[in-house]
């Protein structure tokens, strides 16, 4: 059987999330940054990158580029909740859904390409829907396997939809520079390019036993990557996978040290951490809260205890416990919170109507979160939580 | 301080103090037991704040004094003497001397200054009296079912109720639940509700084991004591309402059947084998005359049992987590035991043949 895979990498994410949720962004050159005390450009607009300004510039240099480029600050809540609804959409075309990051995943098409009548006609349906639905534009690849199907994707942005068929992999790959290769980064391809190997072609013309001397055991790998073989499969989430654990950490835009905001802050993180457990099924019965000061210290304590919990409160009371445990001698800047010792979900039932009642009503938050998208229905300290979270 | 007392005397006094000392102390006064000399007696006394105990053994008193020894140090020297008299001395401002024969100990303490008061109460008010065997198997029979969740402390206890002439003892996890009544001899108290921690409870079980006379209960406000014999055990009391357990005991139930204890209990075990942290439900499935007990542990594999019983109702299948099932089974101490249920999801009661007590009930696991 004949494998096609897809790539797909919505442009310009963060960017294009905030410009959907405000219309006064769009069309502009506008950069998402960490916080408004923090520096680096996390994402930035197509509009803005006419201007020459890239992901990792400092927003000075952003400015300086681009004088009139607004900055704004990420909201890590709004971008989970965006791709969680892109995944959605793409799981109604394949079951084979491997979340690569936080905007890129990769489909296995193979199996439904005659339900939707064409491989062609699946990426259009797609970039359709998550045009329509979401507002966002996206880039597809389609190639036998992942590593084509990625640097296809990546030929064509923004809104790009880039087709290789196995006949033509050899003319597709060989003139490709090897940095295009994803898994080739910036030291390896120095390295390559003193030996003289400059496009694959190049590199396919060195045996497998020379690679190896030279670079160990990826050599095998990179020899592959030159022919443009991958066999490596899409691995969708909730399959072979064990999770280990869920956790959410995030960098605050001020770093805090009142006791109420710091509460806040870990409420927020139980939640979306609580929300991610149930989503996937699983309860754990480990709860980890991680602190970094000011100064980048960073430290993780844990706690375990007798009952497997899922429930955002549960979450929250034990990273209090822990947080009680802990003397904070500085400002902290990052704060996580993540479950383990995970099991698959199960009910046992409870004599007394009020978990029964507690279980109701997470399980109508969760219904009511997953129709009309997340943190609709939220817990009320948080709905006046302090800005400038990223 | 001196005096001179019997090796097992003194021994057994100390094991009936030490159990409650915790290993780690902030507070290192907690991990020593206080000494004190009476008339012709010692008194020994320990607490870890929530429990005091206090008990006395027969002495020649020398001369009088009130010292606080290291509790494990005291005891392994004790326990590692010959049978016969010792002689304890204050030698030193910090320092007693134990001498047996030609073996001479000399160990540090702390002054008794530190040492908390053992709490005040009331001898002829507010108690009721039963006999030792009767509350020992009461303890028993329930002790299991008590919750280790800190999150919800009221369940990390005992309930003890008083209804007239009878006490009941109730303890649950909120997955299953354990009671249990007896008759009570004497009672100077009105009708009451108090939980009683998980560590006095427990305590008080292994204090009944060598009581064999009917003991006082004392029932105060915020504490509650037990004179065992010579021994005093002083408790606090969790502070908070028990959950109204009595709505979750169904009055009524559709369906029974009678089973052996040992069959069930075997059978039951021998399933529960490929139950993984992942998979706690065994399945009982019941059809006329027949009970499967059946597990699907897709990590594990699969196993069932079949057992005959006399069963009459429709076809029905529960889930339960096997160790629920295991305790209460263990502790059914009748040939025959009664399992009762009305349908899925509702509670499931277990209880032996002859009578309505004690009473378990347990919550089914989706499956």
């Amino acid at each position: 059987m004949n494998r096609r895979i897809i790539h797909i990498d919505i442009n310009a994410f963060f960017a294009s999330v905030e410009q959907v949720c405000n219309p006064n962004l769009r069309g502009k050159p506008i950069a998402v940054i960490g916080s408004s005390e923090r520096t680096v450009v996390t994402t930035c607009s197509y509009e803005a990158r006419a201007y020459g300004v890239k992901t990792g510039m400092t927003k000075y240099e952003a400015k300086k580029l681009c004088p009139e480029i607004i900055l704004v600050v990420g909201d890590n809540r709004k971008y989970t909740d965006t791709s969680s609804r892109i995944i959605k959409i793409l799981k109604e075309y394949t079951p084979e859904v491997e979340v690569f990051s936080i905007d890129e995943s990769f489909l296995d098409i193979t199996h439904s390409i005659k339900l939707f009548h064409g491989e062609k006609e699946i990426a259009l349906s797609l970039k359709k829907r998550i045009k329509d639905e979401l507002g966002l534009l996206c880039s597809i690849g389609i190639a036998p396997n992942k590593l084509l199907a990625k640097i296809a994707s990546d030929m064509k942005k923004p809104d790009g939809l880039v087709i290789v068929e196995k006949d033509d992999v050899n003319n597709f790959i060989k003139v490709l520079p090897v940095s295009d290769i994803c898994g080739i980064g910036e030291k390896l391809t120095a390295h390559l390019n003193l030996m003289g190997i400059k496009t694959c072609s190049d590199l396919g013309k060195y045996s497998v036993e020379i690679l190896k001397n030279k670079f160990g055991v990826i050599g095998e790998r990179l020899h592959d990557m030159a022919l443009g073989i991958d066999e490596s499969p899409v691995v969708p989430f909730d399959e072979d996978e064990e999770v280990k654990s869920i956790g959410h950490s995030m960098t605050y835009a001020k770093d805090v040290r009142d006791s109420d905001t710091i509460q806040k802050y870990l409420l927020e993180l139980s939640e979306m951490v609580g929300r991610r457990a149930r989503r996937y099924g699983y309860f754990g019965k480990t709860v980890t809260l991680t602190v970094r000061y000011k100064d980048f210290t960073t430290f993780s304590k844990q706690l375990t205890i007798k009952k497997y919990i899922s429930h955002d409160l549960d979450i929250y009371n034990t990273a209090l416990i822990i947080l009680d445990t802990i003397n904070l001698t500085q400002p902290v800047r990052l704060f996580g919170v993540s479950l383990s010792n995970l099991s698959k979900y199960y009910h046992q039932y409870s004599l007394f109507d009020d978990d029964e009642k507690k279980n109701g009503l997470i399980k109508h938050m969760d219904e009511i979160n997953d129709r009309f998208g997340e943190y609709t229905l939220t817990y009320g300290r948080l709905t006046a939580s302090p800005k400038g979270r990223a | 301080m001196k005096f001179k007392c019997l090796q097992k005397d003194i021994l057994k006094s100390i094991q009936c103090v030490q159990y409650i000392i915790e290993n780690k102390n902030t507070l290192p006064i907690l991990s020593n037991i206080l000494l004190e000399t009476q008339k012709n007696e010692i008194l020994l006394t320990s607490t870890d704040l929530e429990i005091g105990i206090k008990t006395f053994f027969t002495a020649k008193i020398e001369t009088k004094g009130i010292i606080t020894v290291p509790a494990k140090k005291f005891s392994e020297i004790i326990n590692e003497l010959p049978d016969g008299e010792i002689e304890i001395e204050l030698i030193g401002e910090n320092l007693i001397n134990i001498k047996s024969g030609s073996i001479s100990f000399n160990i540090n303490t702390i002054s008794s200054d530190d040492f908390p008061k053992f709490p005040f109460y009331k001898e002829n008010e507010n108690y009721f009296l039963i006999p030792a065997k009767i509350l020992k198997n009461m303890i028993t029979n329930t002790i299991f079912s008590v919750s280790h969740d800190e999150t919800r402390y009221v369940l990390n206890g005992i309930l003890i109720e008083k209804e007239k002439n009878e006490i009941n003892l109730v303890a649950t996890d909120s997955h299953r639940l354990a009671f249990i009544k007896e008759k009570i001899l004497e009672a100077k108290v009105k009708d009451f509700k108090v939980i009683i921690p998980y560590k006095s409870i427990k305590e008080v079980g292994r204090l009944l084991m060598e009581a064999d006379k009917d003991i006082k209960v004392i029932v105060e406000e915020k504490q509650i004591i037990f004179l065992i014999g010579n021994i005093i055990l002083i408790s606090r009391l969790i502070d908070g309402q028990f959950p109204d357990y009595k709505k979750v005991i169904p009055v009524k139930t559709d369906h029974t059947f009678l089973v052996d204890r040992d069959k069930i209990l075997q059978a039951t075990k021998r399933i529960s084998i490929l139950t993984s942290s992942k998979t706690m439900a065994v399945v009982y499935k019941l059809t006329k005359g027949t009970l499967n007990i059946n597990i699907k542990n897709p990590e594990e594999g699969e196993a069932q049992e079949i057992l005959n019983i006399d069963y009459n109702g429709p076809d029905i299948e529960f889930g339960y987590n096997f160790r629920y099932l295991l305790d209460i089974y263990k502790n059914i101490d009748e040939k025959e035991i009664m399992f009762e249920f009305t349908k899925p999801f509702h509670p499931g009661l277990i209880r032996p043949k002859s009578e309505k007590n004690p009473i378990y009930i347990v919550m089914p696991i989706r499956i």
